[in-house]
């Protein structure tokens, strides 16, 4: 068990969001919800986070919006993007993810929890992982 | 003195009887029948050849009634008088000819100095039919060219002498009978521009040449002209020799006037018709025809569309055009608009000589020539459109495969988030579990089994929809071919065999490596369930000629194409299942064992290289699936 975090998981799904907090939780850190990018952004805006886990499709305001306004705050909280797409998918804009937008990796739903937990110790540790880099 | 006359007597009486002896000779060796007549007009003498005529000998003849020709020869002696007899006829008689003569002479022989009858009959039979076969033949000739309103001429060599039929005096204009016709006077006769043509026509059957179509005018009175076409023949007399020339002449003023016209037309109409000729579509004019619409006309566009160059369509009918691919039904409509003189549009594949063929886009029009509006002929306009057709079905199958990629990338995002929780949850709740709890721990582990399955399928329908582009990069093909066929070698069932060209030396293309692996083992593994377990499959990978290239449509680049094939000589694909060949879940395969995904991944990778693919397919004849991958030259 590496660092133990506070994370901030941005997810509309709550299935999802179940399925990544009892990861996260199973792996030591504490986990805070938001249901889409607005109410992510007021909980980073007013609390201290050590690492956001954002989905990218979501209403109100989506996973792409939420990092233009986190960095466009001066804010380098790590962010780990989860997308229900692919790389490279104009649909999804996963692949300007970590060059453009400033996220700190992406990961592809349905992951393992491994591959979950891994990045996020890397990312920890200040790594940045990008789209195609395995992990 | 007596002695004397006596010895001369004696000298004359041998000098007679030489002389019998010769002319007994002669008369025996004459190709005539010959018989003598007594006083009593029985038989005295006959030569050898009446007894083999009559078949009997002189002896057994001597005394008896003369029969046979000779009897013929008597009566008719009595029917047209002796001395017209004496000057020789000719009769029939037991269907022969023969010449006859008959003259009387005394025989020194004959104590009695009695008259006998000489009667000679020769056998003419042959020389008669001769003669009679050309009279008839003239005969002939003549109630031909009367009917044919064609002047006849003999002309005799030796005398130059000429003979006119009736209708030569008024092809010449003149009264019949106005002028005796000769060889010299001819000329005057003769439009002066063409007089030497007529010298020469002349000359040339004098000489005994044939002529065949000698044209030239011939100038009536009225100074008006009129043009005429000479034929002439040598004449053989019954000995077989050339005397004469024999020949018709007919006015054929109409048809060249026509011919004139007709030149006149279409030299004033060269700058269109040149203006046809260098149009890029094709044009064709059609004549209705009780057997189906006439070519009469072709444009070198058209020739060149449909390889029947030279003008080997004109006078064909319009069936030549037909293929085994020509709808029936719009072939039947364009003959029928042509026979009822009705415009028309429509496309029809049509064959091209060497048994191709190629769609045309095709506009029938009426043309009215006529100054009652009545429709002369027909102008067919073609265009070949197929390729046009080949780029809209290929744009169409484009927007419909980016539909549906665009559709499944959507429902793929969708899944995802279905399975985050089905993957996570269930391998959680198994390690939940109590350990002895094998049943639940089973459970969880189907669960988080399937969907992993599930996570891969839909990262196949990803790969479709062109969402999850993996890196693409400069690499040597080769190589990874060869790494995929001992893969693909290896899941190959003991009875199929997989044998492989590749001939591409070191050419690089802009691919990703896993995805050539993946179009490699995918196109093998189809081939291999198409066989049904026993066979060949062949992999050719090979670089394109320039020519190769444009025949697969390929579009031109400054560097080749790279061509990978995957033969099967298995069941084949129908003709509706290969339309949707490329839909993602479109299988043919039992339930089961295809996820229908297989070939559409292939075909999104290999867009994805800039390349094609096209599927060749027989059924029961086999399959051929071609990739083409532009190759990528370094700079």
């Amino acid at each position: 068990m590496g660092i133990t975090a506070n994370v901030l998981l941005v997810e509309d799904s709550p299935e999802v969001s179940l399925s990544v907090r009892e990861i996260l939780n199973g792996a030591g850190h504490s986990v805070d919800e938001a249901t889409n990018g607005k109410e992510g952004l007021d909980k980073i805006t007013s609390g201290t986070y050590d690492l956001v886990v954002s989905d990218i499709w979501m209403p109100e305001m989506d996973g792409i919006a939420l990092l233009k306004e986190i960095r466009g705050a001066g804010n380098d909280v790590p962010v780990v993007v989860i997308s229900g797409g692919a790389p490279n998918a104009p649909l999804t804009y996963t692949a300007p993810l970590a060059s453009t937008f400033g996220a700190n990796a992406v990961i592809y739903k349905p992951f393992e929890k491994e591959e979950l937990l891994k990045t996020i110790d890397a990312v920890m540790s200040g790594e940045t992982i990008a789209p195609g880099d395995s992990v | 003195m007596q002695s004397e006359v006596e010895r001369d007597m004696s000298a004359t009486d041998s000098m007679q009887a030489i002389s019998r002896d010769m002319a007994i000779d002669l008369v025996n060796r004459s190709p005539a029948h010959v018989m003598l007549l007594d006083a009593e007009r029985r038989v005295f003498d006959v030569n050898a050849r009446s007894e083999r005529l009559l078949g009997a000998t002189t002896d057994t003849l001597r005394g008896s009634e003369p029969s046979g020709i000779f009897a013929a020869i008597l009566k008719r002696i009595e029917s047209i008088g002796y001395e017209r007899a004496e000057r020789g006829f000719q009769l029939q008689h037991d269907g022969a000819w023969y010449e006859a003569q008959v003259f009387t002479t005394e025989s020194s022989s004959d104590a009695e100095g009695r008259e006998f009858l000489v009667l000679r009959a020769t056998d003419i039979t042959d020389r008669k039919s001769a003669e009679f076969q050309l009279l008839e033949s003239e005969a002939r000739l003549e109630e031909a060219t009367r009917i044919a309103s064609m002047g006849t001429y003999k002309l005799y060599w030796d005398t130059q002498k000429v003979i006119w039929s009736h209708q030569m005096y008024e092809i010449h204009g003149i009264a019949p009978g106005s002028v005796a016709p000769s060889g010299d006077a001819y000329n005057k006769f003769v439009h002066p521009e063409d007089v030497s043509i007529a010298q020469e026509m002349v000359e040339g059957l004098i000489a005994g040449k044939e002529i065949t179509g000698a044209e030239y005018r011939i100038v009536h009175n009225d100074d008006r002209y009129r043009w005429v076409s000479v034929e002439g023949r040598v004449l053989f007399d019954v000995d077989g020799q050339p005397y004469a020339s024999f020949g018709t002449v007919q006015d054929v003023t109409e048809a060249k006037n026509r011919e004139e016209k007709l030149r006149d037309l279409v030299e004033r109409n060269t700058v269109l018709t040149e203006a046809l000729q260098a149009s890029p579509v094709g044009v064709a004019v059609l004549t209705p025809d009780p057997t189906g619409p006439q070519i009469f006309y072709v444009n070198a566009a058209l020739e060149e569309m449909t390889g029947f160059r030279d003008g080997r369509l004109l006078g064909m009918s319009l069936d030549s055009l037909r293929g085994d691919d020509t709808d029936p039904i719009i072939f039947g409509g364009l003959v029928e608009a042509i026979q009822s003189s009705n415009p028309m549009s429509c496309e029809l594949t049509l064959d091209r000589d060497d048994g191709s063929s190629f769609l045309g886009q095709i506009e029938l029009a009426p043309i009215s020539a006529e100054d009652d509006g009545s429709v002369a002929a027909h102008t067919l306009i073609v265009r070949d459109v197929t390729d046009d057709r080949r780029r809209t079905e290929a744009m169409m199958d484009a927007q419909k495969m980016e539909a549906l990629g665009k559709l499944s990338g959507g429902v793929a995002h969708e899944i995802n988030n279905l399975l985050q929780p089905i993957i996570t949850l269930s391998d959680l709740g198994r390690e939940a579990c109590r350990p002895d709890d094998e049943k639940l721990l089973k459970y969880f582990e189907v669960i988080t089994g399937s969907g992993r399955k599930a996570r891969e399928v839909v990262r196949q329908i990803l790969t479709f929809s062109r969402q999850d582009a993996p890196l693409i990069g400069s690499h040597q093909v080769e190589p990874i071919v060869e790494d995929a066929l001992k893969l693909a070698k290896s899941g190959l069932v003991p009875g199929l065999k997989l044998k492989c060209r590749v001939e591409i030396g070191g050419a690089h293309a802009l691919v990703n490596p896993t995805q050539v692996s993946q179009v490699v083992i995918n196109l093998v593994r189809n081939a291999a369930d198409a066989m049904n377990g026993a066979g060949t499959i062949k992999l050719d990978l090979v670089r394109l000629s320039e020519a190769e290239a444009d025949q697969a449509h390929l579009k031109q680049l400054d560097r080749g194409w790279l061509a990978l094939s995957v033969s099967d000589t298995g069941c084949g694909i129908d003709e509706e299942s290969r339309a949707r060949i490329f839909e993602p879940f479109f299988t043919t395969k039992p339930v089961g064992q295809g996820t229908g995904l297989g070939l559409s991944v292939v075909y999104s990778i290999v867009l994805g290289w800039g390349g094609s693919i096209n599927i060749d397919s027989e059924v029961d004849m086999g399959t051929t699936a071609m990739v083409y991958i532009p190759e990528f030259i370094e700079k």
